[in-house]
Protein backbone atom coordinates (compact mmCIF):
# COMPACT_ATOMS: atom_id res chain seq x y z
CA UNK A 1 0.00 0.00 0.00
CA UNK A 2 1.37 3.41 -0.96
CA UNK A 3 0.51 6.42 1.18
CA UNK A 4 1.53 9.89 0.07
CA UNK A 5 0.77 13.56 0.63
CA UNK A 6 -0.30 15.79 -2.24
CA UNK A 7 -1.63 19.29 -2.78
CA UNK A 8 -5.19 19.73 -4.04
CA UNK A 9 -3.91 21.31 -7.23
CA UNK A 10 -1.60 18.43 -8.06
CA UNK A 11 -4.30 15.94 -7.16
CA UNK A 12 -6.83 17.56 -9.52
CA UNK A 13 -4.22 17.67 -12.28
CA UNK A 14 -3.69 13.95 -11.81
CA UNK A 15 -0.08 14.49 -10.86
CA UNK A 16 -0.14 12.17 -7.90
CA UNK A 17 -0.38 8.46 -7.54
CA UNK A 18 -0.93 6.27 -4.54
CA UNK A 19 -3.45 4.07 -2.76
CA UNK A 20 -4.02 6.65 -0.07
CA UNK A 21 -3.37 10.36 -0.63
CA UNK A 22 -3.45 12.93 2.14
CA UNK A 23 -4.82 16.07 0.53
CA UNK A 24 -3.06 19.22 1.68
CA UNK A 25 -4.08 22.82 1.16
CA UNK A 26 -0.83 24.29 -0.16
CA UNK A 27 -1.51 27.80 1.17
CA UNK A 28 -2.50 26.99 4.74
CA UNK A 29 -0.51 23.71 4.89
CA UNK A 30 -3.55 22.16 6.51
CA UNK A 31 -4.66 18.61 5.88
CA UNK A 32 -8.09 18.70 4.23
CA UNK A 33 -8.96 15.05 3.78
CA UNK A 34 -8.05 11.75 2.17
CA UNK A 35 -8.30 10.18 -1.23
CA UNK A 36 -8.72 6.41 -1.13
CA UNK A 37 -8.11 4.43 -4.28
CA UNK A 38 -10.68 1.93 -5.51
CA UNK A 39 -8.49 -0.91 -4.31
CA UNK A 40 -9.15 0.04 -0.66
CA UNK A 41 -12.42 1.99 -0.99
CA UNK A 42 -14.62 -0.98 -0.08
CA UNK A 43 -12.62 -1.66 3.13
CA UNK A 44 -12.74 2.01 4.12
CA UNK A 45 -16.49 2.22 3.47
CA UNK A 46 -17.08 -0.91 5.56
CA UNK A 47 -15.10 0.64 8.41
CA UNK A 48 -16.98 3.95 8.14
CA UNK A 49 -20.37 2.26 7.99
CA UNK A 50 -19.50 0.23 11.10
CA UNK A 51 -18.38 3.42 12.85
CA UNK A 52 -21.59 5.26 11.87
CA UNK A 53 -23.66 2.35 13.22
CA UNK A 54 -21.73 2.43 16.51
CA UNK A 55 -22.25 6.18 16.82
CA UNK A 56 -26.00 5.81 16.28
CA UNK A 57 -26.12 3.08 18.92
CA UNK A 58 -24.19 5.26 21.40
CA UNK A 59 -26.62 8.12 20.75
CA UNK A 60 -29.55 5.81 21.54
CA UNK A 61 -27.85 4.52 24.69
CA UNK A 62 -27.22 8.11 25.87
CA UNK A 63 -30.91 8.29 26.82
CA UNK A 64 -32.19 4.73 26.80
CA UNK A 65 -29.64 3.50 29.38
CA UNK A 66 -31.18 5.98 31.83
CA UNK A 67 -34.86 5.13 31.37
CA UNK A 68 -36.33 4.71 34.86
CA UNK A 69 -33.06 5.71 36.57
CA UNK A 70 -34.73 8.89 37.84
CA UNK A 71 -37.76 6.94 39.07
CA UNK A 72 -40.90 5.91 37.26
CA UNK A 73 -42.03 9.53 37.26
CA UNK A 74 -45.45 8.91 38.84
CA UNK A 75 -45.43 12.41 40.34
CA UNK A 76 -44.60 13.92 36.95
CA UNK A 77 -46.67 11.76 34.65
CA UNK A 78 -49.31 14.34 33.71
CA UNK A 79 -47.27 17.52 34.00
CA UNK A 80 -45.32 19.45 31.40
CA UNK A 81 -41.70 20.50 31.60
CA UNK A 82 -42.88 24.05 32.38
CA UNK A 83 -45.05 22.85 35.26
CA UNK A 84 -42.21 20.78 36.71
CA UNK A 85 -39.96 23.85 36.60
CA UNK A 86 -42.64 25.94 38.33
CA UNK A 87 -43.00 23.22 40.99
CA UNK A 88 -39.26 23.30 41.55
CA UNK A 89 -39.34 26.96 42.57
CA UNK A 90 -42.44 26.71 44.77
CA UNK B 1 -26.22 17.83 7.86
CA UNK B 2 -29.61 16.94 9.32
CA UNK B 3 -30.36 18.27 12.78
CA UNK B 4 -33.40 17.80 14.95
CA UNK B 5 -34.39 19.74 18.04
CA UNK B 6 -36.06 17.56 20.66
CA UNK B 7 -38.60 19.31 22.90
CA UNK B 8 -37.90 18.99 26.64
CA UNK B 9 -41.23 17.20 27.18
CA UNK B 10 -40.23 14.43 24.77
CA UNK B 11 -36.99 13.85 26.69
CA UNK B 12 -39.05 13.54 29.89
CA UNK B 13 -41.43 11.13 28.12
CA UNK B 14 -38.48 8.91 27.24
CA UNK B 15 -36.81 8.99 30.65
CA UNK B 16 -39.90 8.58 32.87
CA UNK B 17 -41.76 5.30 32.24
CA UNK B 18 -44.96 6.47 33.99
CA UNK B 19 -45.63 9.18 31.41
CA UNK B 20 -48.36 8.47 28.89
CA UNK B 21 -46.18 8.92 25.81
CA UNK B 22 -43.22 6.90 27.16
CA UNK B 23 -43.47 3.92 24.79
CA UNK B 24 -44.22 6.02 21.73
CA UNK B 25 -41.45 8.51 22.54
CA UNK B 26 -38.89 5.75 23.15
CA UNK B 27 -39.65 4.13 19.80
CA UNK B 28 -39.59 7.50 18.04
CA UNK B 29 -36.21 8.29 19.61
CA UNK B 30 -34.69 5.16 18.03
CA UNK B 31 -35.92 6.30 14.61
CA UNK B 32 -34.67 9.86 15.25
CA UNK B 33 -31.15 8.53 16.03
CA UNK B 34 -31.15 6.51 12.80
CA UNK B 35 -32.45 9.41 10.71
CA UNK B 36 -30.78 12.58 12.02
CA UNK B 37 -27.07 13.18 12.35
CA UNK B 38 -27.30 15.71 15.16
CA UNK B 39 -29.63 15.83 18.15
CA UNK B 40 -30.26 19.21 19.72
CA UNK B 41 -31.98 20.29 22.91
CA UNK B 42 -31.87 23.26 25.26
CA UNK B 43 -29.87 23.50 28.46
CA UNK B 44 -33.20 24.15 30.16
CA UNK B 45 -33.78 20.41 30.53
CA UNK B 46 -30.65 19.79 32.60
CA UNK B 47 -31.80 21.40 35.86
CA UNK B 48 -35.26 19.85 35.47
CA UNK B 49 -33.84 16.35 35.21
CA UNK B 50 -31.54 16.99 38.16
CA UNK B 51 -34.59 18.13 40.17
CA UNK B 52 -36.57 14.98 39.26
CA UNK B 53 -33.57 12.74 39.98
CA UNK B 54 -33.01 14.35 43.37
CA UNK B 55 -36.70 13.98 44.30
CA UNK B 56 -36.37 10.30 43.42
CA UNK B 57 -33.15 9.89 45.44
CA UNK B 58 -31.09 8.89 42.40
CA UNK B 59 -27.37 8.49 43.13
CA UNK B 60 -25.53 11.65 42.05
CA UNK B 61 -23.00 9.47 40.17
CA UNK B 62 -25.81 8.25 37.92
CA UNK B 63 -26.93 11.84 37.37
CA UNK B 64 -23.34 12.80 36.51
CA UNK B 65 -23.02 9.91 34.04
CA UNK B 66 -26.28 10.92 32.42
CA UNK B 67 -25.14 14.51 31.94
CA UNK B 68 -21.84 13.30 30.47
CA UNK B 69 -23.74 11.19 27.95
CA UNK B 70 -26.17 13.97 27.17
CA UNK B 71 -23.48 16.55 26.52
CA UNK B 72 -21.43 14.09 24.45
CA UNK B 73 -24.26 13.04 22.15
CA UNK B 74 -26.48 16.12 22.07
CA UNK B 75 -25.80 19.67 21.00
CA UNK B 76 -27.02 21.59 24.04
CA UNK B 77 -28.02 25.15 23.17
CA UNK B 78 -28.80 28.15 25.33
CA UNK B 79 -31.31 30.92 24.78
CA UNK B 80 -29.05 33.96 25.01
CA UNK B 81 -28.39 34.26 21.26
CA UNK B 82 -32.10 34.28 20.33
CA UNK B 83 -33.52 36.23 23.23
CA UNK B 84 -34.06 39.46 21.23
CA UNK B 85 -35.83 37.65 18.37
CA UNK B 86 -37.98 35.68 20.82
CA UNK B 87 -38.98 38.86 22.61
CA UNK B 88 -39.97 40.49 19.32
CA UNK B 89 -42.21 37.51 18.46
CA UNK B 90 -43.69 37.56 21.96
CA UNK B 91 -44.46 41.29 21.86
CA UNK B 92 -45.87 41.01 18.34
CA UNK B 93 -48.19 38.17 19.41
CA UNK B 94 -49.24 40.18 22.45
CA UNK B 95 -50.13 43.21 20.29
CA UNK B 96 -52.23 40.94 18.06
CA UNK B 97 -53.97 39.32 21.05
CA UNK B 98 -52.39 35.95 20.29
CA UNK B 99 -51.55 33.97 23.39
CA UNK B 100 -48.20 32.24 23.12
CA UNK B 101 -45.96 30.54 25.62
CA UNK B 102 -42.54 32.16 25.94
CA UNK B 103 -40.69 28.88 26.55
CA UNK B 104 -42.18 27.50 23.33
CA UNK B 105 -40.95 30.56 21.42
CA UNK B 106 -37.48 30.22 22.94
CA UNK B 107 -37.22 26.57 21.95
CA UNK B 108 -38.46 27.11 18.38
CA UNK B 109 -36.21 30.15 17.83
CA UNK B 110 -33.23 28.19 19.21
CA UNK B 111 -33.95 25.36 16.79
CA UNK B 112 -34.11 27.77 13.84
CA UNK B 113 -30.98 29.66 14.94
CA UNK B 114 -29.02 26.40 15.19
CA UNK B 115 -30.18 25.33 11.70
CA UNK B 116 -32.32 22.39 12.79
CA UNK B 117 -34.36 20.91 9.96
CA UNK B 118 -37.03 19.53 12.28
CA UNK B 119 -38.53 20.02 15.73
CA UNK B 120 -39.92 16.99 17.59
CA UNK B 121 -42.79 17.87 19.89
CA UNK B 122 -46.23 16.87 21.13
CA UNK B 123 -46.87 20.32 22.59
CA UNK B 124 -50.24 21.56 21.31
CA UNK B 125 -49.22 25.16 21.99
CA UNK B 126 -46.36 24.78 19.50
CA UNK B 127 -48.21 22.65 16.96
CA UNK B 128 -51.26 24.91 16.72
CA UNK B 129 -49.45 28.22 16.76
CA UNK B 130 -48.51 29.22 13.24
CA UNK B 131 -47.50 32.62 14.60
CA UNK B 132 -44.01 31.35 15.35
CA UNK B 133 -43.65 27.78 14.03
CA UNK B 134 -43.80 28.47 10.28
CA UNK B 135 -40.05 28.37 9.64
CA UNK B 136 -39.36 24.82 10.77
CA UNK B 137 -40.80 21.37 10.12
CA UNK B 138 -42.72 20.13 13.14
CA UNK B 139 -42.68 16.40 13.75
CA UNK B 140 -45.00 14.60 16.16
CA UNK B 141 -44.30 11.17 17.61
CA UNK B 142 -46.79 9.58 15.22
CA UNK B 143 -44.96 11.09 12.24
CA UNK B 144 -41.96 8.84 12.83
Amino acid sequence: MTIDSVSFRDFIRGEAEGDVLRLIDKKSKKEKGLFISNKYAKDVMEFLNRKAKEEKEQKKRALLDFVGKFGEGEAFKDVSHKEIKAKKYE
Amino acid sequence: MSKIFIDANILLDILLPARENHKKATEAYGIVCDTFETLVTSENIITTIEYIANKNGTDCKIIGNFFNNLTRHFEIVNFSSILDDALTIYKDACENNIKIDFEDVLQIESAIKHICTAFLTEDKGIIQNAHFNANIELLRLNDL
